[in-house]
């Protein structure tokens, strides 16, 4: 899987949490949000990463961009520094490389804060610039993600929903930024914005020139439509990966089988069977042992509850963890 | 056919607010029947919560409910007394929310809720029988355990679970018919997929009619028999799914499908956006509410609005599909 | 329609290229803006007012008044109604002026009142600040300080700090000082926690940002509302507690004017000549409103949604 044209690359990465209790506040357990990761990212590609809630996909995102402390492993940016070893200057400087963009445009941008102090402070501060090119910067930016630079005097509450994540999309393109996390970035939107939201991203992507995309998402709909790969995830661990087309035409592991029979199909395509998982998504304090999955998978046997399947590869580039592929 | 549970026409619900008259829901007009599934389909802000409210008359008193006809089961809406709607909503039609959590009580145990809504129906009842219709209902939807689920408060349950209690809940009074507004939003795509089945299942055992709120087409393909579009305060089309996801006639509605990933347009491609926002329910346009984004739009679209077209068993209002163009 | 008007001048503006320039936009900082907030609240501006004039003639005593407030004492003419020719607010139970003892004595009271809010706002915001946003070992330190100083009632430690400092009207501000930020600290750390897990923040720090600015413009603004009520009720508690202090012989000189100090020695003829009584307590309490608009104006402007 070395490549290299490699931009990020995960090695078993854990993220634990502890679960503290009582007046001693001592641990009683712990949360495996992630739970033993490793992912190629390949420099311009758009990794897709699906799974439920608690399945551990935003946790990796905070991650890469520093917002949670990773318990082991190792995230190496562009084949150098690892980014969880860094701290104060270094860090800050790394930090312009790596951005993020939140679900929620309502909470994401600084109440007291109009657009153009917003992007002039990014851009000052951390783009070196002073107040004139900031300012045409400023324009540039709004132009790039649809917002006429009339709105720049604007506070963040005076937006709708879909041009509030366009401001944030701004914010975080302003600091040039070479990978861009997008947790669930279109899922609070109405459907209509929510496509003019996905198709800005797929244009900025070609207009500033090798930008590289880890998509959060639960909507397998849209990972399908952005991604040029995609990972599934299941209770912190990485169940299959594969490239799109693969993943969604021939999708191996039996949990990805029933995330995608779920997917609204109405013309155009074959009806896949559908698969309605029994039970729910257990607690990551209470990892199953063997397979995680094996407590709600419909082709479940003996194996599975006692050894965990190794992640393999089963065709080029198509990895799976599951002891009946 | 089959019979008619409920019928609109005409709904038009105002609010007066100190910036004007907000007109929510504009003049909308639909009918149920028993058993079957209508989908109310729109964007946030379209009218369609508003327009489910005024049905059960769940709304502020600042709000001015008006139709020609509203009919449930042969009973006006509009005539009852606050009392006999409250009746309506506790043994004809039921609804449930979107976010279980907050539409379930965290202070007190499943128990009481659920059993409160059997008492309110039958005060003669005994504890234990209350206790025994709690499990049996708790069974029906799924709930694992359920005589141990009785016992536990609101916060100890998964979304899921959350969702089947509060299905229960709805069902506790036996309703003919079940408002579901944004019935799976909160919930993870397995989970979705349970419950839809769960609704289905129910729906056809009890015969009951389901008016479905939502915005994800999603959910629409899984459950509706009709589909009616929404769009700031007027239904702009409505018509048998297939047909509608085949063939939309409204721009907004063919819009809406291909703004979608994965239902017409296939992965690389552009979907389709709507340029623009949703209209100010204060200033809404004079013809077509949709003109201003449409990118058909047409002279006449601008001034006066379309008059609704009726085939067969499908209707949308759309000057293009009328064939009108001076 | 102001919007829209406001629109067409912006259009009108555009650069050559035909793109708005948004160099043409009016630069505003965050401040400018809550200076024109705070002027558009009428109630704040009145405050603001009331408090400027209150401030001059107490700061400028001696143009308005002839009588000295401690020396010019008179006891033929004690006792004398507001009103009475000569003193046009009447004189005390040692024949003073009381209009000379209200000017002079708001030299003390304004001042005392105006610095111990500010001085405890400052450190208690800066201490709640840091501890709320490091947590940890600072926090435990911080906040654990607070708690002892909370927990002993705030007059008995004024009296002890008094004691030991000696008294003085700078001894009276520090003592007052020491006993209040814990409250200010308290309140900002609450905030601060709240507003920590924003995503703004969490942005903020993605982007780059250093501590320091994170703490000052990013968190600070966002905790501003309660902490703004908080100091201008300060105001008039310091005021008062400064008068308690006094009146235990702990202040400065008992002779020497002061609200506080007029307000306790009036009290012995509440029944006779109330006037003694209500006429510093009308001082403080307009004072106290003062600052109280002012305050609400404040909270308003430091808030971009109250924009109208």
């Amino acid at each position: 899987m070395n490549n290299q044209n490699t931009i990020l690359k995960i090695e078993d990465l854990q993220v634990h949490f502890p679960i503290k209790a009582g007046i001693t506040q001592h641990t009683v357990g712990v949360i495996k949000a992630v739970d033993g990761v490793s992912i190629d990212i390949r420099k311009g590609e758009t990794v897709g990463l699906v799974g439920e809630s608690g399945c551990g996909k935003t946790t990796i995102g905070r991650a890469i961009v520093r917002l949670n402390e990773p318990t082991a492993g190792k995230i190496i940016f562009d084949g150098k520094d690892d980014i969880l070893q860094l701290k104060g200057k270094e860090l800050r400087n790394l930090r312009r490389k790596l951005q993020i963009i939140f679900q929620d445009p309502y909470s994401s941008l600084n109440p007291r804060q109009t657009v153009k102090r917003l992007l002039s402070e990014v851009l000052t501060v951390q783009m070196g610039m002073n107040q004139q090119q900031a300012f045409e910067r400023t324009a540039e930016l709004l132009n790039a993600v649809g917002l006429s630079p009339v709105y720049a005097q604007r506070y963040p509450h005076e937006f709708s929903g879909g041009q509030r994540q366009r401001v944030a999309i701004a914010k975080a393109i302003a600091l040039q930024p070479e990978f861009l996390v997008c947790d669930e970035a279109v899922s609070a939107l109405d459907v209509s914005i929510q496509s003019q939201i996905i198709n800005l991203l797929m244009d900025l992507k070609e207009q500033f020139g090798n930008m590289t995309y880890l998509f959060i998402s639960h909507a397998l709909n849209v990972v399908e439509h952005i991604s040029d790969r995609v990972v599934v995830m299941y209770l912190g661990k990485m169940m299959e990966l594969a490239d799109n087309e693969e993943l969604f035409n021939h999708p191996a592991h039996p949990y990805t089988q029933a995330l995608l029979s779920a997917i609204p199909i109405l013309s155009g395509r074959q009806k896949r069977e559908r698969i309605v998982l029994k039970g729910e998504v257990p607690s990551a304090a209470n990892v199953p042992p063997g397979c995680r999955f094996h407590t709600r998978c419909p082709y479940a046997e003996e194996r599975c509850s006692k050894e965990e399947p190794d992640f393999r590869e089963i065709a080029a580039g198509h990895w799976v963890a599951c002891h009946k592929v | 056919m089959s019979e008619k549970f409920l019928e609109v026409k005409n709904l038009r619900t105002y609010f007066d607010t100190p910036e004007g008259l907000v007109k929510s829901v504009d003049g909308v007009s639909f009918s149920i029947n028993r058993g079957e599934t209508l989908a109310l389909v729109g964007e946030s802000g379209c009218g369609k919560t508003v327009t489910s409210l005024s049905l059960i008359r769940l709304l502020a008193d600042t709000a001015q409910v008006q139709a020609d006809y509203m009919e449930v089961d042969g009973q006006q809406i509009l005539e009852l007394t606050k009392d006999e709607a409250r009746k309506l909503r506790g043994s004809k039609i039921s609804m449930i929310f979107q976010e279980p959590m907050t539409s379930l009580n965290p202070v007190y145990r499943i128990e009481k809720q659920l059993g409160e809504v059997f008492r309110l129906h039958d005060p003669k009842l005994t504890k234990q029988q209350v206790f025994e219709k709690s499990v049996d209902i708790l069974k029906k939807v799924g709930v694992p355990n359920p005589a141990e689920r009785l016992k536990v408060y609101p916060h100890q349950l998964s979304g899921g679970l959350r969702q089947r209690v509060m299905i229960a809940i709805s069902l506790a009074s036996s309703p003919q018919m079940l408002i579901a507004d944004e019935p799976t939003t909160a919930l993870d795509v397995t989970i979705q997929a349970q419950i839809i089945d769960l609704l289905k299942e129910l729906q056809k055992d009890l015969n009951m009619s389901i008016l479905l709120i939502t915005h994800d087409f999603g959910v629409v393909s899984q459950i509706a028999d009709r589909v009616a579009v929404m769009y700031a305060g007027k239904i702009v089309e409505e018509g048998p799914l297939e047909k509608i996801f085949e063939d939309p006639w409204h721009p907004y509605t063919k819009l809406l499908i291909l703004s979608i990933p994965g239902i017409k347009v296939t992965r690389g491609n552009r979907l389709e956006s709507i340029s623009g926002t949703v209209p100010n329910p204060l200033h809404f346009p004079e013809g077509c509410r949709f003109a201003p984004r449409c990118p058909y739009a047409m002279e006449i679209c601008k001034q006066k609005p379309p008059e609704e077209l009726v085939e067969g068993d499908r209707r949308v209002s759309c000057f293009l599909r009328r064939g009108e163009h001076e | 329609m102001s919007e829209e008007k406001k629109k067409e001048n912006l259009q009108q503006t555009n650069t050559p290229s035909g793109e708005i320039g948004i160099e043409a936009l009016p630069v505003t900082t965050y401040w400018a803006d809550v200076v024109r907030r705070f002027r558009k609240n009428k109630i704040a501006v009145v405050g603001l007012i009331m408090l400027t004039i209150i401030i001059v003639l107490c700061a400028g005593a001696p143009l308005f008044t002839d009588y000295d407030p401690i020396v010019d004492m008179n006891l033929l003419d004690k006792l004398q109604p507001p009103g009475s020719e000569g003193h046009m607010l009447g004189t005390d139970h040692l024949g003073r002026d009381i209009w000379s003892r209200l000017l002079y004595g708001g030299r003390t009271s304004v001042l005392t009142g105006l610095s111990v809010a500010l001085i405890t706002a400052v450190v208690g915001v800066v201490i709640g600040l840091f501890s709320g946003y490091f947590g940890g070992i600072v926090e435990m330190i911080l906040m654990r300080l607070t708690d002892i100083m909370m927990s002993f009632p705030f007059l008995i430690v004024a009296i002890a700090i008094m004691a030991a400092l000696g008294s003085s009207q700078r001894n009276i501000i520090l003592a007052l000082a020491i006993v209040g930020w814990p409250r200010f600290a308290r309140l900002t750390r609450g905030q601060v926690l709240a507003v920590k897990s924003s995503e703004y923040v969490e942005s903020a720090r993605v982007a780059g940002f250093g501590n320091l600015r994170i703490i000052f413009n990013h968190i600070l603004p966002n905790c501003m509302g309660p902490i703004i009520i908080q100091a201008t009720l300060a105001v008039g508690s310091a005021i008062l507690s400064a008068a308690s202090l006094t009146y235990l012989g702990l202040g400065a000189d008992a002779s020497a004017p002061d609200w506080g100090v007029m307000l306790s020695q009036g009290r012995n003829y509440l029944q006779s000549d109330a006037y003694l009584t209500i006429i510093p307590g009308l001082a403080i309490s307009i004072t106290v409103l003062a600052m109280n608009w002012i305050g609400d104006g404040l909270r308003d402007a430091f808030d971009p949604k109250m924009r109208k």
